[in-house]
């Protein structure tokens, strides 16, 4: 089917409370639309439920009530993996990679839970290299995870959450544990990736730096998504 | 796969999760512990279960035919007692089979049938129905049977007294063993019997050899008051036909020790010896073997009070010379010279000596024993020597012992002799003191018109077997066919149901109830099944409560391990649990790179799997090692422990060895089946994750 628009995320009314131990409303009636190549940086105070509402974005979280539409396909309890493997990446704060795999097992793994071919010479296999030299890990791909620094953890993490050729990246804070020239790097990076190859990208950010960078800037305030100006982010 | 490959990722231990790792390496030893000590304990059971109902069968036999109380009412029976052709007297089935005639009543002769029997049973061609030889036809008509064979069986009772005479302390003393006993023909056609058998001991061709020597004649009385010895144109005619069939290659000195006669003193050779003294003056000299054995006698000898010390005996040009704490002394000959008990001599019989001797003492041996490095050889006298090794000669068809033929096909049974009808006694009698070659009687009652006579018949041991657990076993005495025919027809016993009747015997256990349903089918098509009760060796009234018992131990003990392996098997869980908690933020990362839910289940489930297989297998192959050493291993308990841990009389005298297969398989698929379930609610716990949970309390 061809696709008439080029909205690859579109939320509509997402509302998300928690009930434990108060009914606590963290997202009320949430709008996002989110265009094929747009970056988009989500702001806001610590606690104001930016995180969740990613989460809600990426599907790892559901919302209690509205409607997620990804690449026209409706996000339901059943095709949530699916679409989690094919068009979503994510990247975190803590960059959560999978200790006892090296680098290279890393960003295969998308691959393998495909269910891809990750032997040795494979497409797989030579893509995973490619994006890890893209990344600047060239030299590290059989080092284990351990034994990288933060910064190298975190480029193997882009180039995990690239690996799948997702549509949406999803970051939560990138660059939080970085200190400032690496998260410089880091930025930059994402950037390229996101422009390049024509992937949206959704970050949630405190850093007005990173946020500048993006096209679009929301704030999450009284449950809400705010446009922001770019004057907005220094006030 | 994916998720297999996962699985064995976790598996692996780490340094870092190291309570993981020794929870899952204890899990599965625990696993192969329990797997190894079920397969071991049901393949030792089953295996001792099978020898147990071959001893059953090899009594009785795997489907009997016996006759109900309608047959000993039935015309057909009756009939002999009022026919002069059968002499007035009922027939055995036995006899009944060898029958020419199937009605044996004359009208014309014989008295009238009387109004009270019942009607003769008679088939459509107005004769009548030959009951046992129906039997018979049905029975040895079955086909794809292997090994099939059909013949009939006595049961008997009978009082045994067995006359046991003994040397002891030089003196020949008369004991005497009284048993009420069962007595049966057997088959002895099969191979269970023969190895049920017990081969003769060397105490057994002792006491055989010493026998010929005694006269049975006075052998019935009650107690005979002297022992006579035969006269010796008696004695060497039995003397030759005992060494036609038995050789004797080794001797031995007895317990206390042997004389060793001048003429076998070595000329040259110097010997450590313990010298008994009076005063300072050697008495005796005992020669051992070792030196080891020399330490032994000088402490058994001061055990006995006597005055025992380390001597030096040196014999240069046939002169000897003893040193005795440093003093000479010339080895004058009225100083006997005592081979140590149990010095074995090698032997060979001088046949010469069979027409000489008077008595079988007096029997001559070439002899030859290597004392301390120096050979000491020459001929000696029975005497006191006993019998170390002896052997039936191949070949031979005078034994008067019983043996397996050596196919191991069945045993051979020694015909009449003139000790009397040759006996098998259950190995109990041998534990109590009897020896082949023991004589006695069977006394039996013997009902007259007027009386009840006490009848005795003269019967000798000629070997022992193994009953196994069959509860009459102790007592169960097994003889030729016409002599437990003989007192079964004297003592009127016939209607007792169980005493005669139809052995059944084939190869195939697993055969009986095909069997069974045959046989049942084919008296009925014949329509004499209300005379015939068909049962198989687990029916019978003797091994009936002894089967029910081994079922119902198998069923308890199966019951028992599918809860150990529970038990055992339930550390998975916890040992999973404390996994899923360990990997929770990579279940998180997996799940946020598209993983399913179904996929993290099925993740954990095969650790659960997996271990529960290492274990079993790990159970097993330890198992397959200990049942290939199990004798060893046993033995070597036993040694430590100071007694005997499996009582041979029940357990054998090895244990079984293989491999139980429905073990195996019990084993194989309870483990599999509840680790399995083991798994199920961890791997579904893992599968509940939240992954915005995990990852947001990052």
């Amino acid at each position: 089917m061809k696709k008439n628009t080029d909205i690859i995320l579109h939320a509509k009314k997402i509302k998300k409370a928690f009930y434990n131990p108060v009914h606590i409303k963290i997202l009320d009636d949430v709008e996002l639309t989110v265009r094929r190549g747009e970056t988009v940086a989500i702001m806001g105070r610590s606690g104001e439920g930016k995180s969740t509402l990613l989460q809600v974005l990426g599907t790892l979280d559901t919302p209690c009530s509205g409607e997620l539409i990804i690449d026209d396909i409706n996000v339901t309890a059943f095709n949530k993996s699916h679409i989690r493997n094919q068009k979503l990446g994510f990247i975190f704060q803590s960059f959560h990679l999978l200790d006892d795999y090296s680098a290279l097992e890393n960003v295969l793994m998308p691959a393998r839970i495909a269910r891809k071919n990750v032997s040795k010479g494979s497409v797989a296999y030579t893509r995973a290299c490619d994006l890890l030299i893209e990344v600047g890990l060239g030299d590290r791909i059989n080092f284990n995870t351990k034994l990288l620094s933060g910064g190298e953890k975190q480029r193997a993490a882009i180039a995990r959450s690239l690996f799948n050729n997702p549509d949406i990246i999803l970051a939560d804070e990138p660059s939080g544990n970085l200190d400032k020239e690496t998260a410089r790097q880091i930025h930059h990076l994402l950037m390229n990736f996101a422009n390049t190859q024509g992937k949206a990208l959704i970050i949630v950010t405190h850093d007005p730096e990173l946020a500048q960078l993006c096209n679009t800037r929301y704030r999450l305030q009284d449950k809400q998504l705010v446009l922001q100006t770019l004057c907005d982010l220094f006030l | 796969m994916f998720e297999l490959s996962i699985a064995f990722k976790y598996l692996v231990p780490r340094w870092r999760q190291l309570s993981v790792s020794i929870i899952s390496l204890i899990s599965t030893l625990v696993i192969a512990l329990v797997v190894w000590l079920i397969v071991v304990f049901f393949s030792v059971k089953d295996g001792l279960e099978g020898s147990w109902i071959e001893k059953i069968i090899a009594l009785t036999a795997p489907v009997r035919m016996t006759p109900t109380e309608q047959y000993y009412h039935s015309h057909y029976y009756l009939a002999d007692t009022i026919s002069a052709a059968s002499d007035y007297t009922p027939k055995t089935i036995g006899e009944k089979f060898a029958a020419t005639k199937t009605n044996p009543h004359d009208i014309s002769s014989d008295e009238e049938i009387p109004k009270t029997w019942p009607s003769a049973d008679i088939d459509e061609k107005g004769q009548l129905k030959d009951l046992v030889k129906i039997a018979f036809n049905a029975a040895n008509n079955l086909t794809g049977i292997k090994g099939l064979a059909v013949s009939s069986y006595e049961t008997t009772f009978a009082n045994l007294r067995l006359r046991l005479l003994r040397n002891t302390q030089h003196q020949p003393s008369q004991q005497f063993m009284d048993n009420a006993s069962f007595l049966g023909t057997f088959d002895a056609n099969t191979p269970a019997m023969a190895r049920a058998l017990i081969p003769p001991t060397a105490k057994g061709f002792n006491n055989l050899l010493h026998m010929q020597g005694i006269s049975s004649d006075n052998i019935q009385e009650d107690s005979p008051s002297s022992i006579y010895q035969i006269n010796t144109a008696v004695l060497h005619s039995r003397l030759e036909s005992f060494f036609q069939s038995i050789s004797i290659s080794a001797l031995k000195a007895p317990v206390e020790g042997w004389r060793l006669p001048r003429h076998l003193m070595p000329t040259n050779g110097t010997f450590a010896v313990c010298a008994i003294l009076k005063g300072d003056k050697p008495i005796k000299l005992i020669l051992p073997q070792s030196a080891y054995q020399l330490a032994q006698l000088i402490d058994q000898q001061k055990i006995n009070g006597l005055n025992a010390v380390v001597a030096e005996l040196t014999i240069k040009d046939s002169i000897g010379t003893v040193v005795i704490n440093g003093k000479d002394s010339l080895l004058s000959s009225w100083i006997p010279v005592i081979i140590a008990a149990d010095t074995i001599l090698k032997a060979d019989l001088i046949e010469k000596s069979l027409e000489s001797a008077k008595q079988p003492k007096e029997l001559k041996f070439d002899v030859s024993t290597t004392i301390q490095g120096v050979t000491i050889k020459g001929i000696a006298t029975l005497g006191t020597l006993e019998i170390a090794e002896a052997s039936l000669k191949p070949g031979n068809t005078s034994s008067p012992i019983a043996y397996a033929s050596a196919d191991m096909k069945g045993i051979v049974l020694p015909q009449d002799s003139i000790f009397g009808d040759p006996i098998l006694l259950p190995r109990g009698f041998q534990e109590n003191g009897a020896a082949i070659g023991d004589q006695g009687y069977l006394s039996y009652y013997s009902p007259t018109p007027s009386s009840v006579q006490e009848q005795r018949t003269s019967v000798y041991v000629a070997g022992f077997y193994d009953p196994g657990i069959i509860p009459i076993g102790g007592k169960f005495i097994l003889a030729g066919r016409e002599l437990v025919s003989l007192i079964r027809s004297s003592s009127h016993q016939e209607e007792a149901y169980f005493s005669n009747g139809i052995n059944i015997r084939f190869d195939n256990l697993t055969d009986v109830y095909k069997v069974k349903a045959e046989l049942q089918k084919a008296l009925q098509d014949a329509g004499v099944a209300q005379y015939w009760k068909i049962s198989t060796y687990q029916e019978y009234e003797f091994t009936k409560d002894i089967i029910q018992q081994l079922q119902s131990e198998k069923n308890l003990f199966s019951l028992i391990s599918l809860v150990i392996i529970v038990v055992a098997c339930s550390n998975i869980i916890s040992m999973l649990i404390i996994l899923v908690n360990d990997k929770k933020l990579e279940i998180g990362i997996l799940r946020s790179m598209g993983t399913t839910s179904g996929s993290i289940a099925t993740i954990f489930g095969i650790c659960g799997m997996v271990m529960g297989a290492a274990g079993s297998l790990l159970g097993i192959l330890v198992a397959v090692l200990t049942l290939h050493y199990i004798n060893e291993l046993v033995g070597l308990v036993s040694r430590l422990q100071g007694y005997d841990l499996f009582n041979p009389v029940f357990y054998g005298n090895t244990l079984p060895t293989a491999l139980s297969m429905e073990a195996l398989t019990f084993v194989v698929i309870t483990t599999a089946f509840i680790s399995l379930l083991a798994g199920i609610v961890p791997a579904v716990k893992a599968s509940m994750m939240r992954p915005s949970a995990i990852l947001r309390a990052e």
